[in-house]
C-alpha cells in the first residue's frame, strides 16, 4: 500500500544545510510500500544489518538508554502474528517501545546540538496556529487502509504507521539539528529503511527486537 | 468534558490537563492549541503535538500516535479521532 503526500509538493529549501537530506528522506518515506511482503530475497539480511546499525549508533550516542547488544530476530507471518506483536509492545507496563529510548535519544541530541524546535524548526515542516505557536506538520502519505484491509487489520496498520511516522520525523529532526545533509551517524535513518524493506521492528524489551514481515500469502485484501 | 470511549486513558489525562489550563467561557483556538501542547509536554517525555490534517476544512492538532486531536468549532473546541481510513470523527468537545 502506497500513499501520496498530502497537498502541493513542498520544497524544503528553508532547511538550510539539511535541505538535501530532508528532501531525500521525505521522498523515500513517501515511496514506502506498506504491509506487503519484502520484495527482495536479500532484504532480510539487509534489514538485520540496518537494525543493528541503528542500534549500535544509538547505543554509542546514549549508552544509558540502549542495551550494549540487542537480540534481533525476524518473524514472518500474517496479520494474526502482527496483532500478537502489537499487543506485546502496547501492553507492557515496564517498557515503552518508543518513549523509553527513541524519543529521549532524539530530544537529547537536539538539546546537545543547541537545536530548539520553537526557534529553529523550518516553516516547510511546521504550521503556526498563531504567531506565538508553532506545531509540527510531519510529511505523511495519505493512506486509506480501509480500502485495502478489513477493519481490524486496517486499525492495526494505522496504529503501527503512526508510531513509524514518529521515527521518520525524528530522522528529519536529527538532520536539522546537525545542520547537515550527511546522513551517516543518524540512527533513525537505518531504522526507517527497515520499513522500506518490508520489515517492521517491534522492540519487545530493551534487549529484544522482532523484525516482522509479511508472508507472500498473508496479505488480506478487502472482500 | 464529554469524551468518547475511543479516547485512551493516556489521551484522557492529556485532554483533562489541557482543559485545566484553559480559561472559562469561549475558548480561543490558539489558546486551546497552546494548552494541549503544554499538557503533552508535561505528561509525555519529549512529547509534542502535531498538525494532523484537516477535518471539514478545520485544522486538527493532536497526537500522531493515537490520532486524537482538537479542531476549532463554531462555539467550542471539538475533539476528533482519525480513523484507519484517514478521516476524522468527532468524539466530543474540549472545554465548557
Amino acid at each position: 500500500m502506497k500513499g501520496t503526500l498530502a497537498g502541493d509538493p513542498v520544497r524544503y529549501e528553508d532547511c538550510g544545510h539539511a535541505t538535501t537530506a530532508v528532501t531525500q528522506l521525505v521522498a523515500e518515506w513517501a515511496d514506502v510500500d506498506w504491509f506487503v511482503p519484502p520484495s527482495a530475497a536479500a532484504a532480510e539480511l539487509l534489514a538485520r544489518e540496518l537494525f543493528q546499525e541503528h542500534h549500535s549508533t544509538a547505543h554509542a550516542r546514549e549508552p544509558a538508554l540502549f542495551a550494549p547488544r540487542v537480540n534481533v530476530r525476524t518473524g514472518t507471518g500474517g496479520w494474526d502474528e502482527f496483532r500478537t506483536l502489537t499487543a506485546r509492545v502496547s501492553q507492557s507496563s515496564t517498557w515503552d517501545w518508543k518513549y523509553a529510548a527513541l524519543k529521549p535519544l532524539s530530544k537529547r541530541h537536539s538539546d546537545a546540538c543547541g537545536w530548539a524546535f520553537e526557534r529553529d524548526a523550518p516553516g516547510s515542516l511546521t504550521v503556526r496556529p498563531r504567531e506565538d505557536l508553532v506545531i509540527w506538520r510531519a510529511p505523511s502519505p495519505e493512506l486509506n487502509f480501509r480500502k485495502e484491509l478489513p477493519e481490524t487489520e486496517a486499525r492495526l496498520a494505522s496504529w503501527y504507521l503512526s508510531y513509524a511516522a514518529m521515527d521518520f520525523l525524528d530522522s528529519l529532526v536529527w538532520q536539522l539539528a546537525e545542520k547537515s545533509s550527511d546522513r551517516v551517524g543518524n540512527p533513525f535513518v537505518p531504522l526507517v529503511r527497515c520499513y522500506a524493506l518490508g520489515f517492521y521492528p517491534f522492540a519487545i524489551t530493551r534487549e529484544e527486537v522482532v523484525l516482522a514481515s509479511f508472508r507472500l500469502d498473508a496479505t488480506t485484501p478487502r472482500a | 468534558m464529554a469524551l468518547s470511549r475511543s479516547v485512551s486513558e493516556r489521551d484522557r489525562r492529556i485532554l483533562s490537563r489541557a482543559h485545566e489550563k484553559l480559561p472559562g467561557g469561549l475558548v480561543d483556538w490558539g489558546d486551546a492549541v497552546r494548552a494541549l501542547n503544554e499538557a503533552v509536554e508535561e505528561l509525555i517525555p519529549a512529547g509534542r503535538c502535531y498538525f494532523l490534517g484537516t477535518s471539514e476544512d478545520r485544522p486538527v492538532v493532536g497526537s500522531l500516535v493515537s490520532g486524537v486531536g482538537i479542531a476549532p468549532g463554531i462555539d467550542s473546541i471539538q475533539l476528533v479521532v482519525r480513523g484507519p481510513c484517514g478521516s476524522f470523527t468527532s468524539v466530543g468537545r474540549l472545554g465548557p
